[in-house]
């Protein structure tokens, strides 16, 4: 229990620090948000009226206050660009990206699950020496690059999918789910032979360990020993990784979006700085940053919790 | 809030290579897949997906004036009268229209049986209440800003309205292709966009799309297709993958290195952005406030070698500021005046006490890729004699600001459009004490013809201070003019129709299949 | 460092990443042709003896380009490890040899920045300060210095109570000294490969945000930005993608394989 609410008081102080970095590097920002809507046509006299409506005269710590204080009330705020406010441009797409990073997420766990048993199942064998090249090299390929080659074999070439024919999911599910694969293992395929090597390690270092010599007196196949026994203790340090790339997912997310067309939060981001739209992108980092904090904390507990069933073991 | 958008439209492509700019009534032959296709049938229905590059910044067509919301509204709304593809404006709502003899009363007759997207008919006060709204001083600039000389709006029967000005102004008709709105519209256009166009408004995914619906009751030629979706590609990059892969039939304002990968399935058109294109020089600073020096920088640039570079000598070379498509007003002329000739240069230099040279900056949007391009060609050229350039690129939001707003730069690259298809529109910019003079242009002559043109009630007349104020600005070298650019329209060959206007639109009405 | 054994991972590293370097190197002096210029009767040319990487749509030479913009990765990426490294260790190491309540503040701070996706940090600081090749160099270095904070802030905790540490303390060695001269040398090999994957990230970072044009502007070349040119011609010229996306893969790669076989062949802390 105490544990959780150090935790959780560790969460709260961390989400005020990136909340207060975030609205004060905004405030930093050079030029006038009132002169940027108003164009080179706005007079003086129409500048400080707008900027008097917006809110700008008032003091930095109160309007960081009301800041704060409607964005936990679900209230981000209006886009500059579009007159809507921003939780409802960014509501639609919040689906989309999520659909993205937990398909990424399965595919990295399956991959480096998958991959890295038959490599220590063949450990020094060719499909070992194989994985090992062929994994070295897939870490060092950025996702977008991925996604380039994919456009070209699979969408141009082979024609298995439509570049830039993303399905909306309100349409039709398994057109969008279908859509979102392609993007989805071009993200995952670099974390996924990141995973599969640590697993990999870890997986080998299990094996020399005496409770396998004992599985196997007992009589269990090699498959048997490596799926029930070895696969549950060696997975335990790949967690933290795994945790850590939830964060990786979604920046990767930003670029493959780009490359697919995915009008997911990604994209709404980038096209939101070009468009000095500031409340946006500042809602979406707030919005990514907790994501991330929370999805540290659960793996964290998660861990704790793995590790303590082992410890009684 | 909206983000209003000046005179000068440069499209703020995020990632590279497309510029801005509108079309041009050169009618084109078509490109060179379609030579086979006349056979094709036409169609009726069907649904296209155009590629738009930025997303339209809103739908209330009175507030939302950027050139890329423009075209897509183009579809939707009308006005009283609309330009056609030559530039000749027809009447649209209005099915006839007078002009009194001191052309201070505009008299528009509604034409019968003009319905709204929602079926209901346009009044009188519809009209009215459009043209009030654009010309409210209330918050200081009317919306529309030739509108600061209407007097008033008078509906005098249930099918006419008169405008009166306080001011004669032969022209104004270019001014009323204001859409008409539904009365008291205002609080709610933005969300239920209505119009009377060919074309209704049926849905909207902010950053991604916006789709619009064939208008059934139509009442003039209808539209072909049942549907139109505008989708937003940030990324010109993305266009040829997505064309070819089928997920777009329609892209505008392509490079002439994209339109050569279309090859197969499309039919590439060809026109020209009406954009003056021209290195624009600061009048006001060292040494460019120096004529002689101005006249050196026309004989030392060759706007066909920058056309041959860029687009394999695709776009209209011109030699002055005016639009090459406003054939009434174009002073052809001039498009030679300055041939290149780098000793006739240098000798000029020499007279102004530059013998040596000396250093220039061009300061250019970044992510216009064409005017970074023409900016580096130029470049080339000055050094010839011995002008040393230095590039500065900037981000578009910087360049409105400081170059722009602030008239804070030696000189740039960059493509200016006109607001109505009127010279008066292009020209006007240039008085000395005018308040889009970015270049601080100041001549005497220049301001004397410019309000006889403006006050003039003949047309030739009129025309021919057009004419002169087109010399005056090419004599005192004003600006290095270059060209109006190429624009190449890619269609999938399942479509034909496609018109070029002298305009910033898109006429999808005109779009139809082919089988 | 002392030496543990012969790695494969360290010598192939170390090779590769001599040859992309020296390459690299070698296009801030010399390139075959000049990079931005353009020759309208060599577009998208494929490869040959003449220009080995082909021609870009407007007959640049792709080999010339991709010196450069690899160029950039390199100047980017190591000005990152620099600011990033520097900053990190300097934190890290006091944070971690004094602990209390400095120590919680830079680490709950350094929490904070974490929480942020590098790229997404990065953008941050891009979208508030404007892009440009300088400004991407300081935005990643800020970004990365939470990670090596936390890494060195772990060693210098694991090695501020070993013998040779308290012997140092008590024949009244410097503070400074001790943090610099006696610890840091000890950290070294697992502070290298941190500072291999840190440059590997920055490099893959620096990519991505010039593929969406947020990076590296025009007119200073990189390989992102010329793989999102690419896009257009990957019917009929294939290789504006694949060389400068094979030549940044094999960038990473080398002081990917160079960082594990740093920790092979010298040990680490883990």
């Amino acid at each position: 229990m105490k544990y959780v609410i150090k935790k959780i008081l560790g969460l709260i102080i961390t989400l005020l620090i990136v909340s207060m970095l975030t609205f004060f590097a905004f405030e930093l920002i050079p030029g006038d948000p009132a002169r940027s809507i108003l164009g080179t046509d706005g007079t003086l006299e129409q500048v400080q009226a707008l900027r008097e409506e917006m809110g700008l005269n008032r003091p930095l710590p109160q309007r960081y206050g009301e800041w704060v204080f409607n964005f936990l009330h679900g209230d981000m705020g209006n886009s500059y660009y579009y007159q809507k406010s921003v939780q409802d441009l960014i509501g639609d797409r919040i689906p989309i990206t999520v659909a993205m990073t937990i398909l990424s997420f399965s595919m990295i766990l399956v991959l480096s699950v998958a991959v890295s048993i038959f490599s220590v199942r063949y450990a020094n064998r060719l499909f070992d020496r194989i994985f090992l090249i062929v994994d070295q090299i897939m870490m060092s390929v950025p996702p977008f690059f991925i996604g380039i080659i994919f456009t070209a074999v699979f969408g141009l070439t082979l024609h298995w999918f439509t570049p830039g024919g993303y399905v909306s999911y309100e349409k039709d599910v398994g057109g969008f789910i279908g859509y979102l694969i392609l993007p989805s293992l071009a993200i995952a395929l670099p974390r996924a032979a990141m995973a599969a090597k640590l697993l990999r390690s870890s997986l080998l270092d299990e094996m020399q360990k005496d409770y396998v010599r004992t599985a196997y007196s007992r009589g269990n196949g090699p498959w048997r020993v490596l799926l029930h026994h070895v696969l549950k203790n060696g997975i335990l340090p790949v967690i933290t990784f795994l945790g850590m790339t939830a964060a990786d997912i979604i920046a990767n997310s930003i670029v493959v979006e780009q490359v697919f067309g995915i009008p997911g939060v990604g994209r709404m981001l980038i096209s939101s700085i070009s468009k000095r739209d500031y409340p946006v992108v500042e809602a979406i980092i707030v919005l990514i940053a907790v994501v991330t904090l929370v999805m540290n904390i659960l793996v964290d507990a998660l861990y704790k919790k793995l590790d303590k069933r082992i410890e009684v073991i | 809030m909206k983000r209003k958008v000046t005179a000068i439209l440069l499209v703020l492509c995020m990632a590279s290579s497309v510029v801005l700019g509108g079309c041009s009534n050169d009618k084109n032959e078509g490109g060179s897949a379609t030579d086979n296709e006349l056979s094709k049938n036409p169609v009726e229905g069907g649904s296209i997906v155009v590629g738009i590059s930025q997303d339209v910044d809103g739908l209330d067509p009175h507030m939302a004036e950027s050139a890329g919301t423009r075209e897509v509204l183009f579809n939707i709304y009308e006005g009283l009268v609309k330009p056609d593809s030559d530039g000749v404006l027809q009447d649209a709502v209005a099915s006839d229209h007078g002009v009194s003899e001191d052309a201070k009363v505009y008299t528009f007759t509604l034409r019968e049986g003009v319905k709204f997207h929602d079926g209901n008919e346009v009044t009188a006060e519809d009209v009215k209440y459009s043209i009030e709204r654009c010309a409210d001083t209330s918050n200081g600039e009317p919306l529309v800003s030739a509108y600061s000389i209407i007097e008033s709006v008078n509906v005098l029967d249930e099918n006419t309205v008169e405008i009166r000005l306080s001011e004669p102004d032969t022209e104004f008709l270019f001014n009323m292709t204001t859409a008409i709105i539904p009365k008291d519209s205002a609080r709610t256009i933005d969300a239920n966009p209505i119009g009377t166009g060919p074309f209704a408004y049926s849905s909207r995914n902010e950053g991604d799309s916006i789709t619009l619906k064939k208008n059934e009751e139509y009442w003039g030629e209808k539209a072909h297709l049942d549907e139109v979706v505008f989708k937003v590609v940030a990324d010109a990059d993305m266009l040829v993958s997505y064309l070819k892969g089928g997920s777009l039939d329609m892209v505008m304002r392509l490079t002439n290195a994209q339109a050569a990968e279309l090859t197969e399935g499309f039919r590439i058109e060809e026109g020209t952005m009406n954009l003056v294109q021209a290195l624009y020089l600061n009048n006001a600073v060292e040494p460019l406030n120096n004529e002689k020096v101005r006249r050196a920088l026309c004989y030392a640039i060759n706007p066909d070698e920058i056309m041959d570079m860029m687009n394999d000598g695709k776009g209209v070379r011109i030699g002055t500021h005016m639009l090459p498509g406003y054939k009434a007003y174009y002073n052809g002329e001039l498009t030679n005046y300055y041939g290149q000739d780098y000793e006739k240069a240098k000798e000029l230099l020499k007279e102004a006490g530059y013998e040596d040279g000396f250093d220039l900056e061009i300061t250019v949007s970044a992510a216009d890729q064409p005017h970074v391009d023409t900016a580096q060609v130029i470049r080339e050229q000055l050094k010839n004699i011995g002008v040393n350039v230095t590039i500065n690129p900037v981000e578009w939001e910087y360049w409105l600001e400081e170059v722009y707003g602030n008239r804070n730069f030696e000189s740039t690259v960059v493509g200016v459009d006109a607001k109505t298809l009127s010279a008066r529109s292009l020209l006007e910019r240039f008085k000395s004490d005018g308040g889009s003079n970015f270049i601080n242009f100041s001549d005497e002559e220049y301001d004397e013809v410019l309000s006889q043109a403006i006050a003039s009630m003949d047309g030739e007349g009129q025309t021919k201070c057009y004419m002169k104020l087109q010399e005056i600005l090419t004599e005192k070298a004003a600006s290095v003019y270059i060209q109006d650019l190429a624009s190449l329209v890619a269609l999938r060959d399942d479509f034909d129709g496609y018109e070029f206007y002298p305009l910033y639109v898109q006429d999808m009405a005109k779009i139809y299949r082919v089988e | 460092m002392k030496y543990k054994g012969h790695s494969h991972n360290f010598t192939l590293g170390l090779g590769i990443t001599v040859f992309m370097v020296a390459l690299i190197l070698l296009g801030f002096l010399w390139t075959p042709y000049e990079p931005d210029a353009m020759q309208g009767s060599l577009k998208l040319n494929a490869p040959s003896i003449l220009h080995l990487f082909g021609t870009d749509q407007f007959g640049r030479d792709i080999f010339s380009r991709v010196l450069v913009g690899a160029g950039s990765t390199l100047v980017i990426a190591a000005g990152t490890i620099l600011i990033g490294g520097l900053a990190g260790v300097a934190l890290g190491a006091v944070c971690g040899y004094f602990g209390g309540w400095l120590d919680e503040g830079v680490m709950r701070v350094c929490d904070a920045l974490a929480a942020f996706p590098s790229v997404l940090l990065a953008l941050v600081i891009i979208s508030i300060a404007g892009s440009g090749k300088y400004k991407v160099m300081v935005a990643l270095g800020i970004a990365f210095i939470p990670s090596f904070a936390r890494i060195v802030r772990g060693e210098f905790m694991r090695l501020r109570e070993a013998d040779f540490v308290i012997g140092a303390r008590l024949i009244g060695v410097p503070t400074p000294r001790i943090l610099f001269v006696h610890i840091l040398p000890n950290i070294l090999p697992s502070l290298l490969s941190s500072l291999a994957i840190g440059f590997n990230n920055a490099a893959l970072a620096e990519a991505g945000l010039s593929y969406l044009g947020i990076g590296v502007q025009p007119p200073d070349a990189s390989l992102g930005r010329m793989l999102s040119e690419s896009q257009t011609y990957l019917a009929s010229g294939v290789w504006c993608a694949a060389f400068p996306g094979v030549f940044l893969v094999l960038l990473v790669l080398g002081v990917g394989l160079l960082g594990e076989g740093i920790l092979d062949r010298f040990g680490g802390g883990r």
